[in-house]
């Protein structure tokens, strides 16, 4: 069944495609799930929160805006970073002054601008520095799984991560640099 | 928190804005994709250029490299990585040999075979557990099954010789279904495929991929310039001397002395009671190097063989000085000898190299005898022999051809192709050894009282550089294509009887 007509189905209320739909999507979202959540019980807890978030949001999919599996690596990796920011707050000990989660109007508007400055800068790099970046601050992997799937050894990946940081802070400057 | 970190943290934070990665990360499908372009490429085979070695190779080391990274997936995709390996070792085991003057038979190809069929097998059940493990509801690989049956049939059938178009075509057009279907079902299986955890590697990809490259191809190399050789049993000369009596007659008759000496006492008490003896000297030269001739005399019809003209330069009181190419460094010596006695005749046929190259690798002489060319006059005696002989360090050696048979073989000329009868010997010179000589005499029966005619060839063919695959002198200069990779010389003993001449 094709991807689009099976989120139909999931905003209609169809718990048969919503099971289909984790039986082809299941290994992906694990697969992020993995290197943000170390541990099975956080994962397996994420990963009931993500079918939920599918559940609750089927309807709001719009397949001319991306694919599903964008759609899924987006939702996944956002509740994977929630649920470990989560968690780590809930095993810190409390401080005293605090700052505030969101930032000032002013913090909020130098992100934006930071964010966008990145963007250009990850768009005109080579393919396999992409790759690097993606692996490395999007999925947040740790060195050996990038080793093993890239079939470098992880002295050279951490090579290639230390020239992809200085070569990113040359081209950011500015604000990354602070 | 130091720098690196804070820095590290920034872009983790600031990566969600980014676009959803476009960038695949997915396991499976990168291992699987080299794996599917190994099998590709080990399965094709274009006789040109040498891709029917380097396609397959390429193909071999891919398939190591994608079974690699799936080999602690499951049980099966860990044999996959095993027998991809042996796959691999035996492909540079069996291109290497290929370069020696060894004959391996089918066994390389029976090897390969087995691996290759027990490889799909575990391909095809490794596909399957991948399957499993990723909760498909009916775990099947059915591409991969039918690549395993389709292989099993093809074993029999290679092995009766199926040939030809009409046959083969199916096959070709069933197999690239098959692929097809299995690029398919990989890429079906690519969703799946995040459950597969690639295995740490200790060396990467293209360390492997270059490695095994050079390493097989510094092994052929090696085996090209060090192994193309035979190997021959050189002996310090130590003949039995010669019958004095019967050495006297031969000499008193006309036997070239310098060819006499390298026979041994058999070979002499053979020719006793010589009735005639005929010989016949050719020089070879190398047709590379000259000198040049700058004469006033035209040199019409007096030109010698080894001259050629080049042009004429006008002076200036109108006459013309003409420059000659003169071929003279000589490269052989053929000497020709025929022993008549009564109702036989032994021929004799000795080459002495004259400044051989440094590099040796084969050296073949092939022998057209006189019952070839003139069948109503002679017959086949049945008896040849011959051997090697050289100087160095101020010793003479001997040794007996690697290889000296008689026979007959299909031989296409521009005229259509015939049988033709030959004896051949085939050696490779001693390293740094000089004064080279080889010769072959062989006995023919007289089937006329009186002889008229007499033509025995002998073709003398020196490998002049390595060749891949390995192919020894002689079939070297009867291939239309490689005999560049040759020095030949081609003399005949041709002489008619006193009476009729």
């Amino acid at each position: 069944m094709e991807d689009a007509s099976l989120m139909k189905q999931i905003a209609g209320g169809d718990e048969a495609a919503l099971q289909a739909l984790l039986r082809r999507y299941g290994p992906l979202i694990r697969y992020i799930l993995r290197p943000i959540l170390p541990d099975q019980r956080d994962r397996e807890e994420c990963y009931a929160d993500i079918s939920l978030k599918i559940w609750q949001t089927a309807g709001s999919f719009d397949e001319t805006k991306g694919t599903l599996k964008a759609w899924l690596t987006v939702l996944s990796r956002n509740s994977a970073l929630n649920h470990a920011r989560r968690r780590a707050e809930a095993d810190a000990p409390l401080e005293e002054n605090m700052p505030h989660e969101a930032g000032s109007a002013e913090e909020a508007l130098l992100r934006r601008e930071r964010q966008a400055k990145l963007k250009a800068v990850i768009a005109a790099l080579p393919p396999e520095e992409r790759n690097l970046f993606y692996r490395k601050y999007y999925y947040c992997q740790p060195t050996a799984q990038m080793a093993a799937e890239l079939c470098l050894t992880e002295r050279a990946v951490e090579g290639r991560l230390y020239r992809l940081r200085q070569r990113l802070r040359a081209m950011l400057g500015g604000d990354f640099c602070e | 928190m130091s720098d690196d970190l804070r820095f590290d943290q920034m872009l983790t934070e600031d990566a969600a804005a980014l676009p959803p990665p476009g960038v695949e990360v997915n396991p499976w499908r990168e291992a699987m994709c080299l794996v599917l372009w190994g099998l590709g490429l080990t399965t094709l085979t274009l006789h040109f250029l040498y891709l029917d070695v380097i396609l397959p190779a390429v193909g071999a080391i891919l398939m190591v490299l994608g079974f690699r990274t799936l080999r602690r997936e499951n049980r099966a995709m860990q044999w996959c990585y095993r027998l991809s390996i042996a796959a691999a070792a035996v492909r540079s085991i069996a291109y290497t040999l290929n370069a020696l003057p060894w004959e391996t038979g089918y066994v390389p190809a029976y090897v390969t075979i087995l691996l290759t069929l027990a490889l799909y097998v575990c391909l095809w059940r490794g596909m399957v557990g991948v399957s499993r493990a990723a909760g498909s509801e009916k775990p099947a690989a059915p591409a991969a099954g039918a690549l395993v049956i389709f292989y099993a049939v093809m074993i029999p059938l290679a092995y009766i010789g199926l040939e030809g178009w009409l046959a083969v075509l199916p096959l070709v057009i069933i197999y690239i279904v098959i692929l097809r279907n299995l690029m398919k079902l990989s890429r079906s299986l690519a969703d799946t495929g995040y459950v597969v955890t690639a295995a740490p590697v200790r060396l990467p990809s293209w360390a492997v991929l270059w490695g095994y490259l050079g390493v097989t191809l510094a092994a052929i190399l090696l085996a090209m310039f060090l192994g193309q050789r035979y190997p021959m049993d050189w002996q310090p000369r130590a003949d039995v001397p010669q019958d004095a009596a019967i050495r006297a007659e031969l000499l008193e008759r006309g036997f070239p002395e310098k060819v006499l000496n390298d026979l041994t006492a058999e070979e002499t008490a053979k020719m006793s009671g010589a009735t005639e003896i005929r010989t016949q000297t050719d020089m070879e030269y190398d047709k590379t190097r000259y000198r040049e001739l700058n004469t006033d005399i035209w040199y019409d019809t007096a030109m010698p063989d080894n001259w050629q003209y080049d042009h004429a330069e006008k002076q200036q009181d109108g006459s013309y000085r003409y420059v000659y190419r003169i071929y003279d460094v000589r490269t052989c010596v053929m000497t020709h000898v025929a022993v008549l006695l009564e109702e036989e005749c032994i021929i004799l046929h000795h080459a002495a190299i004259v400044k051989p190259p440094k590099e040796s690798y084969t050296e073949a002489m092939e022998l057209w005898p006189v019952w070839y060319g003139d069948p109503d006059e002679w017959s086949r005696g049945g008896w040849y022999q011959g051997r090697v002989l050289c100087d160095k360090d101020g010793r003479s050696y001997a040794a007996g051809f690697s290889a000296l048979t008689e026979g007959s073989y299909e031989s296409t000329g521009f005229f259509g192709s015939s049988r033709r009868s030959a004896i051949t010997a085939e050696w490779s010179r001693l390293h740094g050894s000089e004064n080279i000589r080889a010769y072959i005499l062989y006995d023919a029966r007289s089937l006329t009282p009186k002889w008229g005619y007499l033509d025995s060839w002998c073709n003398c063919a020196r490998q002049t550089r390595p060749v891949y695959p390995f192919r020894d002198a002689l079939t070297l200069w009867h291939s239309w294509i490689t005999n560049d990779s040759i020095d030949l010389w081609q003399t005949a003993l041709q002489v008619w009887s006193d009476e009729i001449a």
